[in-house]
Formats: C-alpha cells, structure tokens, sequence
C-alpha cells in the first residue's frame, strides 16, 4: 500500500467532497463520489493500518513482559532447587564482605543471624544460571 | 539523440493570433469558422531498427466522457509563487475542457512550495501536453519534477525537473469540430558519419476513428498515414501534404521508426487546423 499521511487524506477528502456539492451535472457528481470513495478507502485504510500497529506493539509489549516474567520465575525455581550448605554459605558471606568492606552479610534481629538484603542479592546472582 | 528519444512542442493557436498569417489561402468559410492551429514540433530518434512506436507518449491518455478537475505538483518546494525566490511559478496545460474546446490554461502556483498539491478550477476531458510558462528568479525551468495529475494520483503529463517542455504529442478532436492536417516539414538529419543507402526514417500519423475506438483494440480498423525519407542520394527532407481531414472524436497519435540504424534523427513540424462544425 502506497504511504499517504493522514493530512494529506484529509485534505484530498475535504477537495472531493467540495467537489461533489458543486457538479454540475449527475455524471461529474458521479465521477467525483468515485474520488471521495477512493480517498475514504484510502482514510479507512490508514486508520486500520494504525489501529494494527497499536494492537501489534501493545501485543509485543505484553509478550516481553511475559517473557521476562517466565525467565524470572525460572530463576527463582532454580535458585530454590539449589541447596546451599553452612560452608558454602560461609565461603559466599567471605566473599562479599571482601567485594563490599562496607557492606555486611549477616544483620542481628533479636538475637536471630538473618542475611542482609545485598548478601541475598549476591547468592542470587551467584547461583543464576549462566 | 541517439535511441529512443523524442521532445515534442505542442502549441494552440487562435484565429487571431495566426489568422493573417499562414491561413491566409484558407476557403472562407474556414476563416468563418475562426479555426484554431495545434502546432507540434517534433525532435526524435527511434530505437533501431524495430517496430513503430509512440512519440513522446504522454505518461497516462486522460480521455473521459464527463469533464472533471485536475490538480498539480511539483517535487520541490522551490518550484512555487514567490517570484524572488521559486523557479517554476505555472505550467500550462493543452486540452479539451468541457465545453468540448480545445483550449491552453495556464496553472499558477498559489502556495510558496508547490509541494503541496492544488486543486484547479479548469475542467479537462482531455489532457495532451504540459509546458512552463512563468518562472521567478530562482531558475527559468522547474525545482522539480511538476506533474498534472488526476485526483487519484494519477499522472496525466509531467515535467521533468530542469525541462520546461512536458511529455505528450497525441491529440483528440474535440466533439463537434472537424481537423485537417494542414501541412508541416519532415527533415532527417544525422549526428556522425554518412548513411547507407538501406537506412531511412519513417514516421506515422495514427488515427483511429471515435467508432473504433468504442471496440476493443484488437478490432479497430487503425489507419495512418506514413511519411519516408531513405537511402543516400535522394533528397533528405519532405513537405507533409495539406487536406487530410479527422473526423470528430478522432485520436490522433504520433509513431515513429528507423529502417536500419539506431542513430537515424529527424526533426518533424506539423500543423493541424481545428474548427467547429
């Protein structure tokens, strides 16, 4: 389909239909109601080629995020299916206390060891899958 | 030139512009009649030795029953009405309005850039010829291409960016009028060399009757009348006889080929008197 912007539809629609109301006669009417059709298709054309692109971008969108929703689930499965031992956990905190020296893997609750949110972030990412 | 090319002038005279001039021998009642002059002045080269075909073809034949509007446009926005800053500021248009006349209009631009397309007032059923007719001081030819075109799009005849002479050398006899060929000048002409004796130009006047064209092409009883020049030691220019007469509704087409070479050149006036019944 060739590319008209919708202006210049517009425009040719506002011509014909001035056209059509000043014939002179019923054959020139006729000839000018064929334009007007012509250009009205043109106009419903551009508009449904419009419509589509919006429903196509608002489907990929959904798509992506659907995507990204799946990948992250998928991850957080196989960091759940992964078992961590006291060892290891304790070669990880090392590990991320000489990454972040600011930083501390452990926080005291109530007397209760909990991980620190950043600790927790690094084990995610060390167990994601490559 | 060398190939297929053409560059046909068309231009439309009034009785009063030309009447006492080359009508002078006119019957009186011609001269009554006020005829007008449609004037074609042809440089062509045909592709070598091959089939007729069309002079300077119009880009698409508008012939259509109810007179309708047009519009034009150019393909640069320094095409336009500013006369200190555009190049073309009009084209004219040689056609048959609605009133079954043949007639020129000159379009002007009304918009500083032609690229906006404009509707005009004058109404065609046919449209044979385009040509530049006002100019600012940008350049003295078109920005752009300049098309008159259909209000589907539909370019009729155009002129090329740079070319102040549009496309188009076939004509239709208005209803109600009568035409007579009414004499031109066929010369050939060459660019290198010498011809042999087994090269030659050759031109047709087509035309086919309003009844013919109302059946399908193949049926069409086409006639023509056909203009030679060949070999090497006759004469190398011919006059085209008056008299021959189209009927109303006729189509009028211009072809043209080479006998042997590809270079063969010519330069061709014709002039066709039209007047009403």
């Amino acid at each position: 389909m060739e590319k008209y912007t919708k202006e210049y539809v517009l425009k040719k629609i506002e011509n014909c239909q001035g056209l059509v109301e000043t014939a002179i006669s019923e054959a020139q009417r006729d000839v000018y109601q064929g334009y007007l059709d012509f250009w009205q298709g043109k106009d419903d054309a551009t508009a449904a080629a419009e419509e589509k692109r919006i429903v196509e971008e608002e489907l990929k969108k959904l798509h992506e995020a659907e995507a990204r929703k799946k990948a992250a689930e998928e991850v957080e499965k196989a960091i759940e299916l992964v078992e961590i031992t006291p060892a290891q956990e304790m070669k990880y905190a090392e590990e991320f206390e000489t990454i972040n020296p600011n930083k501390h893997a452990y926080r005291y609750l109530d007397g209760e060891k909990l991980q620190t949110n950043a600790f927790v972030e690094f084990i995610t990412l060390k167990l994601k899958p490559q | 030139m060398a190939g297929e090319t053409a560059e046909c002038r068309m231009r439309l005279y009034e009785y009063r512009d030309i009447g006492g001039g080359i009508l002078g021998d006119l019957p009186r009642h011609i001269k009554a009649a006020s005829p007008q002059l449609l004037t074609l002045h042809i440089m062509g080269s045909p592709d070598s030795a091959g089939a007729f075909s069309e002079i300077d073809a119009p880009t698409s034949v508008h012939n259509v029953d109810t007179a309708v509007a047009i519009e034009t446009i150019s393909s640069s926005g320094d095409d336009g009405n500013v006369s200190a800053a555009d190049a073309l500021m009009a084209i004219s248009i040689i056609g048959i309005n609605g009133s079954d006349k043949m007639i020129t209009v000159q379009n002007i631009a009304t918009s500083a850039a032609w690229t906006t397309f404009q509707l005009e007032t004058e109404l065609w059923k046919n449209i044979f010829h385009c040509y530049g007719s006002l100019w600012g001081d940008l350049d003295k030819d078109p920005a752009g291409d300049v098309d008159v075109r259909t209000i589907a799009d539909t370019v009729i005849v155009e002129l090329a960016a740079g070319d102040n002479e549009g496309n188009g050398a076939a004509f239709v006899v208005p209803d109600g009028h009568v035409c007579m060929l009414y004499g031109g000048h066929l010369r050939r002409l060459t660019t290198t060399g010498a011809w042999a004796n087994d090269e030659g130009i050759r031109i047709r006047i087509v035309y086919i009757d309003a009844v013919d064209a109302l059946i399908a092409a193949a049926d069409r009883a086409i006639n023509w009348l056909e203009f030679e020049i060949a070999g090497q030691y006759g004469k190398q220019d011919l006059d085209i006889p008056k008299g021959h007469v189209f009927e109303s509704g006729t189509q009028i087409i211009h072809q043209h080929a080479s006998r042997v070479d590809g270079t063969e050149n010519y330069d061709l006036t014709l002039q066709y008197l039209i007047w009403k019944k």
